[in-house]
């Protein structure tokens, strides 16, 4: 035991502590214990990951916590650090943002405190653990309490309707998952013999039924299409700094999972099926996660619909890299790994920053509604640049670290467009090039509708007059993560040298990301002179503040600019197969064009996805229990005579086996 | 040290001149005697002095967009290689550079929303539309181009002093009028959007600069401007190198050749503008379609050329 482990214990009975203090003990303001116990938890965690970034340790627990087969124990390597420094990194902003959320978030004044620091804490706790599980079981046993304490928190708001549908979705997902991670898990036992991590070989063609169980179980838990079903009930339902962490870090535990088992750091073999699987899920999803972003209209389900997105384009770096394995390619490898972890961290933290400004603007409007939200921009000035920061990085626009993680995929795709593995493969990483093309440019309209409809234009409500900045921790929230979003582009070259030393990869990416530093810098510096020279000249010239132009017929009223339908019909109309985009126009009057009486317009759309595959799914299932539930017929005769059938039959399986 | 001379007179000069050249040709055209060849130049000083007003619904955004446009457009000019003569310039890569491109999209909508004007909200909503169809076509063109050449550094692809062969030839001339067709749908012009209707509300790069005007729009026509002959010498140059594949003039040869490309691309302009109507919007995307599938067998070359 060294300083690595006994930081990480203390962050241990630090986050326990915390979490039963503010369960317990009888105080107006549990946040008052649970927000610094976060804090001081993400400290130590982000010290431990630091000085145990290079260092191989293991650890497991004392003799009374065993788990029957296997005992409770945890490693710490260079993969594990690079996501404990992840989980940690997001933490802290988040514990320091979420009390004055709480506070000034009505609706949820009834969760304050008593379910929900508790839970929090032992959320943060249990993705720590996962990501350090040295075994399946321990894994399982984390997983299991990240899910459930995911979901009371995602439950937190349970008094609207929409809450606990949302809940119901996201705990079936869990259950489906965490069954195929055991039954994945326990063929890999009796293949192996043996229940470490270290043991396992995902390459293996006779695990190949395995593998495939436990990509699905991480692939559900990760939003994956078409397992995202369930992250665009539950992301916004919950409150904004628990769908920050949810999308931001629990989606990328399971990413963390995929690449520990699957790529495998150090020796092992790939699988080409596990490739080709990664690549073609990866590269569905970020399409169809983005499109459906484009046409949504509650804020937070934009986020968790371009998490969708995100998501996809890492599993198809992380294809990229098994790929370059399998074809032994050096160079694809270094670069589909390098972008598959370096965009986790972006990810991780442009997706925390957007949802904590989008709630911001919840907490401060009281609405997610894209429909009502406008004009916030002189309102809420500081919410308004961390925005359109985050939305800079995630539309992959340089100089933000969205564009170096886009980059590196790029170069990927095009290393494998250059070696020499024949016809086919060059010519379907061409095609990807040209999918993340359009998956850029849909991004980009994504994210301008979002920032303009809720900070530009002229306001639509008239509580945007009231609306003031919200209060310092918030701001200290957004601040934080948008400035890691500046160090982590800036410092691109030297996180992906760190990368390459977990990969055990090639150096290549770093030496070719290095020449970004440059053109990154320069952005940087010119984007911040041309604010300071507009600051200083601009605002002493001779300007004339007046209406926007209205063509002279007089005062435009606030509904005279464009709306969120408008802007997105045209690429709405373009992808209508896809998004089963349906458009009822009703003009009705006495003389229907020049005094029309009821004029309404209603767009509707449901994928068939969730028509065509998960209804008839959850009828089935429904269907099903109504018809079990005669077994439950409530007469103790009954239930003494199933145990006297399944006695029967254990004893004669004893015997015939 | 010449060629950094010759390559900022150009950088000067060609934006104003590419437009007043189309709008002469145009007139010309026309039957029109058409306003003088330096027009774009005196209305660029003639806005510059002049008061600007800025709607009371803008914020700060809607300023900072017009400056920094011009910054990313004069950036890309130094990056791109749309002249055979442009100096080697820090770090050319063609993914930043396309990204660059993007941003330069991100602000011009953002400025023509800022304002919450309807012109503006509609304006923006094509522009974002047009760029995502145009979007994988750019990008396709140019990687197949970098299979070629083995590189993504525009400097390396674009270079001379690689060997040119035959079989390249098909690759640079799709990959060119790929390019071309699509800086027609990006940049507004005519079969995609009329820059001379009464009517802004029908337009996409007019009813987004509605807001703009004095120094402001004086800003947001030269960025639009220099984005226009950057473009056009893009594709440009795809063709000089399909030519190259045959032929190999010298280097003062190539540097006039280059600049009679962007005429003739300017003249092939002015002549659509005279003799095409506008497309209605719902058809844009057809017309997107033939710039991607010039992209498509640009890739399809790149990837048979492999092969031998």
């Amino acid at each position: 035991m060294n300083e690595v482990g006994n930081l990480l214990i203390c962050a241990f009975w630090i986050l326990l502590g915390s979490a039963v203090v503010s369960a317990i003990a009888n105080v107006r303001k549990p946040s008052l214990f649970a927000a610094p116990g976060l804090v001081a938890a993400a400290f130590l965690g982000i010290a431990a990951s630091i000085i145990g970034f290079d260092k191989y340790l293991s650890f497991s627990a004392p003799p009374p916590f065993y788990l029957g087969l296997a005992p409770v124990a945890f490693n710490v390597d260079p993969l594990a650090s690079f996501f404990l420094f992840l989980l940690c990194l997001i933490v802290l902003p988040v514990a320091v943002y979420a009390p004055a959320y709480l506070e000034q978030h009505k609706s949820s004044d009834g969760l304050s405190g008593r379910t929900f620091w508790p839970s929090l804490s032992i959320f943060v706790l249990s993705m720590g653990g996962v990501i350090l599980a040295a075994n399946a079981l321990t894994f399982l046993l984390f997983f299991e309490l990240m899910s459930v304490s995911s979901a009371i928190l995602v439950a937190s708001d349970i008094r609207a309707l929409r809450a606990a549908r949302a809940v119901i979705v996201y705990l079936g997902a869990t259950r489906v998952a965490v069954v195929c991670l055991a039954v994945g898990f326990i063929l890999f036992y009796l293949h192996s013999g043996d229940w470490s991590f270290s043991a396992i070989k995902a390459g293996d063609p006779a695990c190949l039924p395995a593998a495939v169980l436990v990509l699905a179980g991480l692939a559900i838990k990760a939003g994956l299409w078409p397992f995202h079903i369930w992250l665009p009930y539950a992301h916004p339902e919950a409150p904004a700094p628990v769908s920050a962490l949810m999308s931001g870090v629990m989606v990328k535990v399971a990413l963390y999972a995929m690449i520990r088992l699957f790529f495998g750091c150090g020796v092992g073999s790939a699988s080409l099926t596990l490739a080709v699987i990664l690549v073609v899920l990866g590269g569905v999803s970020a399409l169809w996660g983005v499109l459906f972003a484009l046409v949504q209209i509650d804020l937070k389900r934009l986020l968790a619909y371009s998490t969708v997105e995100n998501v996809g384009l890492i599993a198809l770096s992380l294809g990229v890299a098994l790929f370059g394995k399998v074809f032994a390619s050096e160079a694809v490898t270094a670069f589909g790994f390098a972008a598959a972890l370096y965009h986790c961290l972006g990810h991780g933290i442009f997706k925390s920053l957007l949802f904590l400004c989008a709630g911001a603007v919840d907490s401060v409007m009281h609405t997610r509604d894209l429909h009502r939200l406008s004009g916030l921009k002189n309102a809420m000035p500081f919410t308004m640049v961390c925005f359109l920061t985050g939305a800079i990085a995630i539309s992959a626009l340089p100089p933000l670290n969205g564009f170096v993680g886009k980059w590196l995929l790029y170069q990927g795709l095009l290393q494998v467009a250059l070696g020499d593995g024949g016809v086919v493969a060059p010519a379907l990483a061409l095609a990807a090039i040209g999918v993340l093309a359009l998956v850029g440019g849909l991004a980009l309209a994504c994210f301008s509708k979002a920032f303009f409809l809720v900070f530009l234009g002229r306001p639509r409500n008239r509580a945007v007059a009231r609306a003031r900045e919200c209060k310092a921790s918030m701001v200290f929230g957004q601040v934080f993560l948008a400035l890691a979003c500046l160090a982590c582009a800036v410092g691109s070259s030297f996180i992906v040298s760190g990368i390459e030393t977990i990969g055990n990869v090639n150096f290549m990416a770093s030496a070719a990301t290095a020449c970004l530093d440059v053109p990154l810098v320069i952005c940087i510096l010119a984007s911040a002179c041309v604010f300071v020279y507009m600051a200083i000249t601009l605002a002493g010239r001779r300007v004339r503040n007046y209406s926007t132009w209205e063509c002279g017929y007089g005062a435009l009223s606030e509904r005279m600019q464009i709306a969120d339908e408008s802007f997105v019909q045209p690429v709405a109309s373009l992808f209508r197969p896809v998004l089963v985009y349906k458009l009822a126009q009703k003009i009705e009057g006495r003389d229907r064009r020049h005094f029309p009486e009821v004029v309404s317009v209603e767009t509707s759309m449901q994928s068939h996805l969730e028509s065509r595959f998960y209804l008839p799914i959850i009828h089935l299932v429904e269907y099903l229990s109504n018809h079990l539930a005669r077994l439950q017929a409530g007469s103790i005769h009954l239930y003494l005579l199933y145990v006297l059938i399944t006695l029967v039959f254990l004893l004669l399986l004893g015997v015939y086996l | 040290m010449t060629d950094w001379l010759l390559f900022s007179i150009a950088l000067i000069v060609l934006p104003f001149l590419t437009v007043g050249t189309i709008r002469l040709l145009k007139a010309r055209l026309q039957n029109r005697l058409g306003p003088p060849l330096l027009q774009p130049f005196y209305n660029f000083f003639k806005l510059l002095g002049k008061e600007e007003v800025v709607s009371n619904d803008a914020s700060w955004l809607f300023r900072f967009c017009a400056v920094a446009n011009l910054c990313l457009a004069l950036f890309l000019a130094l990056i791109l290689p749309w002249l055979s003569f442009k100096p080697v310039f820090l770090i050319e890569d063609l993914f930043l550079a396309i990204y660059l491109l993007a941003l330069l999209r991100f602000f011009s909508i953002l400025q023509a929303l800022d304002a919450g004007s309807p012109f503006g909200g509609f304006g923006a909503s094509r522009e974002a539309t047009l760029s995502l169809l145009v979007e994988p076509a750019v990008v396709l063109s140019l990687a197949a181009v970098a299979v070629i050449a083995r590189s993504t550094d525009l400097g390396d692809m674009f270079s001379f002093a690689r060997p040119h062969t035959l079989h390249d030839l098909t690759v640079w001339s799709t990959a060119g009028a790929a390019l071309f067709l699509a800086s027609l749908a990006e940049l507004s012009r005519m079969p995609v959007d009329d820059p001379t209707t009464h009517l802004e509300l029908t337009m996409v790069h007019e009813a987004m600069v509605i807001e703009s005007s004095g120094p402001n729009l004086a800003l947001v026509e030269l960025a639009y401007a220099l984005r226009l002959v950057v473009m056009f010498g893009l594709a440009g140059q795809c063709f000089i190198h399909a030519l190259f594949c045959v032929i190999h003039p010298q280097t003062s040869t190539l540097a006039i050749i280059s600049l009679l490309v962007i005429f003739a691309m300017i003249l092939i302009t002015a002549l659509v503008e005279t003799v095409v109507v506008k497309l209605r919007w719902t058809r844009v995307p057809e017309y997107v379609a033939y710039a991607i599938t010039m992209a498509l067998l640009a890739a399809g070359g790149a990837i048979m050329g492999r092969m031998t």
